[in-house]
């Protein structure tokens, strides 16, 4: 596979996704460079969860294609490769609430950590220092041991940050990733996420409701509607009028 | 029970078809001939294991041993193969999407997932296996029940309620440890 900065961090070609007789993705074509931000809106049940779960290998697309840095997915045979390009902070979490929240953390690693060090890893966590520091970016430090079902929402949500943040992948998915957070810390997380993509030149696609946390942190954005991209602009021209008309239409649409 | 346990957690966690892919066509092939072996295991009462092994092996313990360990590890695999399948999808997902092998799924979501309700369970399982094998000995292997056995047949009477309440702490003593096991794993 020869690697080319040119190549977009991730490209979709004519994705279609059906579940039952509702299409949830109907020919979805996008191309993101790496370094940029990018919001995905669009009212509940638009498809944003599956775009998200389709370019990161969790969802199979009934046709087309998808790539990650110029490799296409289908060609991708191992888990762990994958987990280089891509990872995503899912809306459920996704954590496992009888371990430590170290552990839950430290999981983002297991794609490069041999199968011993995992499991000594449950009884001395390896790595400490570095989950310990990303811990405390976001807040948690003091957290590091408790078990993670005594976390509230919003601190569970910031695990499942830190999660992702550790495993470090190239593209950085995240499907409301400050939905449970009070605005100050939805903020801080949506600056850690944003300053991190810039730094290591990553590329973060996220989806999210707040008009206020898109325009402040995000250098595109896409707007979704019944499986169908409606909109795709830069964050410098998306005013009031197109996002009411994205919800709005919806719920006209629905009676 | 130190036999059945692993035996009965290995075959449970491929019968959970759990870190096998969906999409995979191994599946059918590893998923339906492992819950017949189960099935095939615990159809068959651990008394008449007993009476086969003992034809096989003779009168020892090792033929008790088997015998209780072959049906249990039969019903703890099936319910454990239950327990795991009964396992959020979600946060396996999200350690799919970590890159983590099905050998490191199993180690950070379905055993810290399932763990508790599992334990319980097998703990219910000791009891029954500690009263099988009170039983077992009444065929004539060394046991606990050869000696109840025994001590009726020369009219001991105060050496069968001596046995009897012998049972029944070790079935009390087996419950404190898991309720105490239980208590440390849940909080």
């Amino acid at each position: 596979m020869i690697e080319s900065k040119a190549r977009p961090a991730v490209s979709l070609n004519s994705v279609h996704k059906r579940y039952g007789t509702t299409d949830a993705l109907i020919d979805i074509n996008l191309s993101v460079e790496p370094g940029e931000v990018v919001a995905l809106v669009g009212p509940s049940g638009s498809g944003k969860t599956t775009l998200l779960n389709t370019i990161c290998g969790l969802t199979i697309p009934d046709s087309g294609e998808i790539s990650i840095s110029g490799q296409s997915l289908t060609n991708i045979k191992h888990r762990k490769t994958l987990a280089t390009l891509v990872g995503i902070v899912s809306q459920q979490y996704g954590l496992i609430p009888t371990l430590p929240v170290v552990q839950n953390v430290l999981a983002g690693k297991l794609g490069s950590w041999t199968n011993l060090k995992s499991v000594l890893s449950l009884i001395w966590p390896q790595d400490r220092k570095q989950a310990s520091s990303i811990l405390s970016s976001l807040g948690l430090d003091e957290k590091i041991n408790e078990r993670t079902s005594h976390l509230s929402g919003g601190e569970q949500q910031r695990v499942a940050v830190a999660r992702v943040l550790i495993q470090s992948p190239d593209v950085i998915l995240a499907d409301e990733p400050v939905a449970s957070l009070d605005p100050a810390l939805a903020e801080s997380v949506m600056g850690l996420l944003s300053r991190i993509t810039q730094v290591d030149n990553k590329t973060l696609i996220l989806s999210s409701h707040s008009p206020y946390l898109i325009q402040t942190y995000c250098s595109r954005i896409i707007g979704i509607r019944q499986g169908r991209i409606i909109f795709d602009m830069p964050i410098s021209e998306i005013n009031d009028d197109i996002f009411h008309d994205l919800y709005e239409t919806n719920q006209i649409l629905q009676r | 029970m130190s036999i059945a346990f692993p035996l009965g957690l290995i075959l449970g966690i491929i019968a959970s078809g759990k870190i096998i892919d969906d999409d995979s066509h191994l599946k059918v092939w590893v998923i339906v001939p492992t819950r017949f072996l189960l099935a095939l295991m615990r159809s068959i009462h651990e008394l008449v294991w007993a009476v086969l092994l003992v034809a096989a092996l003779g009168l020892s313990p090792l033929a008790a041993i088997v015998a209780l360990a072959i049906p249990y590890a039969g019903i703890l695999g099936r319910i454990y193969a239950e327990l795991l399948q009964d396992t959020p999808s979600q946060p396996i997902l999200a350690l799919k999407s970590t890159g983590a092998s099905p050998f490191k799924i199993i180690c950070y979501g379905l055993l810290p997932l399932s763990l508790p309700d599992m334990l319980g369970y097998t703990f219910y399982r000791f009891e029954c296996a500690i009263r099988a094998a009170a039983i077992l000995s009444f065929i004539g292997i060394q046991g606990i029940g050869y000696q109840i056995q025994l001590s009726l047949h020369d009219l001991l009477f105060n050496q069968v309620w001596t046995l009897l309440i012998f049972l029944l702490v070790l079935i009390v003593v087996v419950d404190f440890w898991s309720g105490k096991l239980r208590r440390s794993l849940t909080e």
